[in-house]
């Protein structure tokens, strides 16, 4: 009985040293995001000109301009 | 985040179309309505000016031998904004060259065209006489000319769109109409900042070069990457009004962004048939006008008031 208690007593301590390992680790941190996307806006001869291409990966587009298919 | 986008797609003049509004909690129902609006005015605007269409309004005053025809308000509107387009580029845009394309090869739909050696249209010149009456609500276009609004007709539609999705529901932040790529924008996205346009690569397939970030206005592309022809695809659609046959001058494909979306698909038609320098030029001439000018080869240059960054370049707000 004395070893059962033993065997059980050690699995808890292992169990609780990883336990407290894992928690106080440091965690891994993770992939940098991508740079935010950035809209640059500029002003225009006019002054209310806004127009600028930028390269935003994480940004979805509302829309894709494109060569227009051929109609029908 | 001020509300979430809502978009219908459908198909139209061809092509796949997407309309979207910016909805707020508890504007459902006010969204449908604007996006029904602008689905409505999409066809509406189909109806009166294919080509394709028999019945349609621009057929019959194709059909009517120089005679004045009563059209509907889409048509002369479409017909007055088309000859300020051919004004402003001084005839680079013409929308009169319905022959030339036909003689070229282009002379059915594009499904049903058969391979055939380009012609020239005997007797045909740009510049055909065309007018259209606001007070009369009547058009005229010159005997043995013929009017096709293929290099306006859908920017002109997009903006008719947005006026009617917008007008249908004015409490809505903002809306975009997006046929086949000729895009309109006006009022806010959902995320309160600029509606994000990506401009494809025709390069690289799947791919994109960057994202305009626009307020209000409209954005259209026009180039030769697609609707090719004739043997082995060795011709396009892009008739230079100077020969009336393709232009063998311009870039693969060229976007063009500024406030009113007719214009800019007319100005991006130009575009398209013209070098380097006459594009710079051209934008010289224009400030309510950016472009992005994609060579065959070679880096895209951005002309006017639009600035570049290229992929993988390191981007600093402003």
């Amino acid at each position: 009985m004395r070893r059962v208690w033993a065997t059980v007593v050690s699995v808890w301590a292992v169990l609780a040293i990883v336990a407290v390992l894992a928690w106080s680790r440091p965690s891994t941190p993770s992939a940098q995001p991508q740079a935010s996307p950035t809209v640059l806006v500029v002003k225009g001869k006019n002054g209310s000109q806004r127009l600028v291409v930028v390269n935003a990966p994480s940004a979805t587009p509302h829309a894709t301009t494109q060569t227009s298919p051929p109609p029908r | 985040m001020i509300g979430r986008f809502e978009r219908r797609a459908f198909r139209a003049m061809g092509t796949s179309c997407m309309v979207g509004v910016t909805v707020r909690p508890g504007q459902r129902l006010v969204a449908r309505k604007a996006l029904t609006a602008a689905e409505v005015e999409v066809a509406a605007c189909e109806s009166a000016l294919s080509r394709f269409e028999p019945r349609s309004d621009l057929s019959r005053l194709n059909a009517a031998s120089g005679r004045w025809v009563d059209v509907d308000e889409r048509l002369l509107s479409a017909v007055r904004s088309a000859l300020r387009a051919r004004e402003d580029t001084g005839g680079r845009f013409d929308p009169t060259i319905l022959p030339a394309l036909v003689a070229a090869g282009y002379d059915r739909t594009f499904e049903e065209l058969a391979v055939r050696p380009a012609r020239k249209a005997a007797g045909w010149r740009a510049g055909a006489e065309l007018e259209a009456d606001p007070d009369t609500g009547r058009a005229r276009i010159e005997a043995g000319a013929a009017l096709d609004l293929g290099g306006i007709g859908k920017g002109f539609s997009a903006g008719r769109a947005l006026d009617a999705m917008l007008r249908a529901a004015p409490e809505l932040d903002g809306g975009l109409v997006d046929l086949g790529g000729d895009i309109a924008v006006r009022g806010l996205p959902p995320d309160g900042t600029l509606w994000r346009v990506a401009i494809a690569d025709a390069r690289r397939p799947g791919q994109t070069l960057g994202t305009l970030g626009l307020l209000e206005g409209g954005v259209a592309t026009s180039g030769r990457d697609r609707r090719r022809f004739g043997p082995e695809g060795s011709l396009h659609h892009l008739i230079d009004p100077a020969t009336g046959a393709p232009a063998e001058e311009g870039p693969l494909t060229v976007t063009v962004a500024g406030d009113d979306p007719a214009q800019v698909e007319a100005h991006a038609t130009a575009l398209a048939i013209s070098s380097l320098a006459e594009a710079r030029g051209h934008l010289d001439r224009f400030a309510e006008l950016s472009a992005l000018y994609v060579p065959a080869a070679g880096e895209p240059v951005a002309l006017g008031e639009l600035a570049f960054v290229p992929a993988g370049d390191t981007v600093t707000a402003s």
